[in-house]
């Protein structure tokens, strides 16, 4: 067997640490946000209710990366994308914010792992609305890097298939 | 001379920030016009004069790559430019996308001054 040069041979804190640079960058780009790590510190889950978006890719390797906000983080980000106030945009600027930085991020972060030379398709980024209790289950997961955005945790979690068609 | 560009995109933030970098961007933009898929957006096209049509891929119902496919195949929209708004920043894909005839491409995020670069090129004399 021929080992796929497009296949990362990566540890999960390899990864982690690829993600966190890749999400810096482009929240800086896209939205002028700056982020922290949440470090040892428990993740503050305020609020009843977060948005989860959810992006799949395939290519020479394939997975999904997901990205967990509360309402209020998704807002702010709308609203600086846009150079807007919170208070002009609506509940779906806000969801679409959320949908679009987890396709940023996820095209960066293959550019990252596999370079340019190789294709993947993305497939559209799904929303759904989850429980304070589901965001803290998902920042625990081993996949998943929680950071701070202005006062706000984003759980930015990833999980790569990396043994996918490897021939 | 004003141009009269058409956005398409299934997000409402992708299409108000395409139409707010647009009007940054300090091309001679006349009106913008908005289509959320492939689908509405060749019904623009039959109602409008549209000089450039920026788009997405990902999107319901017709795709972007459909739409380009769709306009490529009838003589009434082979030539009109478009330049995709993509986040995957593969070569392997821009030269597939040349293929089609696509001649811009620009990957998210992106300035109202990048925008600039690949529209203004592409823009009809």
């Amino acid at each position: 067997m021929t080992e796929n040069p497009a296949i990362p041979r990566l540890a999960g804190e390899d990864v982690h640490e690829i993600l966190y640079d890749v999400a810096a960058d482009v929240l800086e780009k896209f939205a002028f946000l700056f982020l922290s790590p949440a470090g040892s510190v428990p993740v503050p889950f305020r609020g009843r209710m977060f948005l989860h978006a959810e992006i799949e890719f395939s290519g020479p390797f394939s997975g999904r990366l997901s990205l967990v906000a509360s309402p209020s983080f998704c807002s702010l980000l709308a609203a600086n994308v846009l150079g807007m106030e919170p208070a002009e945009l609506t509940v779906e600027h806000a969801e679409d914010a959320l949908r679009e930085l987890v396709n940023v991020i996820c095209g960066e972060l293959l550019v990252a792992l596999a370079g340019k030379a190789v294709i993947f398709d993305l497939s559209a980024p799904v929303l759904k609305r989850i429980s304070a209790a589901d965001a803290q289950a998902v920042a625990v997961l081993p996949e998943s890097l929680a950071v701070i955005v202005d006062e706000e945790p984003l759980i930015i979690a990833s999980a790569l298939c990396l043994d996918h068609d490897t021939r | 001379m004003a141009y009269t560009i058409l956005v398409v995109d299934n997000s409402l933030l992708a299409r108000t920030f395409m139409e707010k970098a647009l009007r940054l961007s300090g091309l001679p933009i006349g009106e913008i016009c908005l289509a959320c898929n492939g689908r509405e957006a060749l019904q623009v096209m039959e109602e409008r004069w549209i000089d450039l049509v920026l788009t997405a891929i990902n999107m319901p119902e017709m795709n972007g790559l459909e739409l380009v496919q769709t306009m490529r195949a009838g003589p009434a929209l082979k030539n009109l430019p478009v330049v995709i708004v993509s986040s995957v920043r593969s070569e392997a894909r821009m030269r597939e996308l040349e293929q089609l005839g696509i001649k811009g491409y620009v990957t998210k995020p992106f300035t109202p001054e990048k925008l600039k670069q690949i529209v203004e090129g592409l823009l009809p004399a």
